[in-house]
């Protein structure tokens, strides 16, 4: 066998990468928008059906905020511009592990 | 007094307002504009969207200006819904009466909802103010504000019941 320089193969020393993490659109509550209103709001630009749309508009109004969809960025963003077309308060906000 | 809204089947006919609530109708445009303008209404109509100051700038930039020509068309719907369907004197019986037609009542929702943020951000008014009852007696701005975002609510309700009348 001929003698071989041995190669030690070069690792690479790869960094775990992450999962692109998902974005947060977030609506928060306001005193103005009626609840029917938010209602109507969530199932017309994500077309939940009323009785989630309810719980949604509910958790806004009790809690002060509702996480209403995750994912993509561009899809969040997308989201967030139709939410503040209807005037509603919603932001777009990472996930945090 | 007692408002009715009949369906027609093109048109949602609201009657039997005094010349006071049509009036206040008719300011609903210019008050939807005029949050358009004014910082502490603007402030609150183009809110920014994250904590992440190039999101928001990119937003300002790119997002910002068709969500405000939005809002002002809708102005522009009901004004003109306003100029061509409104009886704005009382009739023999007293009242006044307004047309919204069926396919602008998105329009009108929007108008109306801009123009009741408005007033709420150019005011200052607390959540308990907001949450409590219409004033009766007006006897200054800050009430007839108060007022309008009542009265703008209540049409608002009758534009949803009309369009969803399971909610």
């Amino acid at each position: 066998m001929t003698a071989m320089s041995q190669v030690t193969p070069k690792i690479e020393e790869r960094t775990k990468g992450r999962l692109e993490e998902p974005w947060l659109v977030v609506v928060h509550n306001d005193p103005v928008n009626l609840m029917s209103y938010v209602t109507m709001v969530f199932q017309r630009v994500f077309g939940m059906s009323r009785e989630r749309a309810r719980r949604h508009m509910l958790e806004v109004h009790n809690k002060g905020r509702s996480v209403v969809w995750s994912g993509e960025r561009e899809r969040a963003e997308f989201y967030v511009e139709q939410l503040h077309g209807y005037q509603l308060l919603a932001s777009i906000e990472r996930t945090s592990l | 007094m007692r408002i009715e809204v009949v369906n027609s089947g093109r048109t949602l006919r609201f009657s039997g307002l005094d010349r006071l609530l049509a009036q206040i109708v008719c300011t609903a445009p210019e008050m939807a504009r005029n949050g358009t303008t004014e910082p502490r209404a603007r402030k609150r109509l183009f809110p920014e969207p994250s904590r992440d100051q190039t999101i928001n700038k990119e937003w300002e930039e790119f997002i910002q200006p068709g969500l405000e020509s939005l809002f002002l068309s809708a102005a522009d719907q009901v004004a003109s819904d306003l100029a061509q369907h409104a009886v704005l004197e009382p009739d023999d019986d007293g009242v006044c009466s307004f047309d919204v037609p069926l396919d602008h009542v998105d329009a009108w929702l929007a108008c109306l909802n801009t123009a009741r943020l408005s007033l709420a951000a150019l005011h200052g008014f607390s959540d308990q103010e907001l949450a409590g009852s219409s004033p009766t007696d007006v006897k200054s701005l800050r009430e007839l504000a108060l007022l309008q975002i009542h009265f703008y609510a209540v049409l608002q309700e009758c534009l949803l019941a009309q369009a969803d009348p399971e909610a």
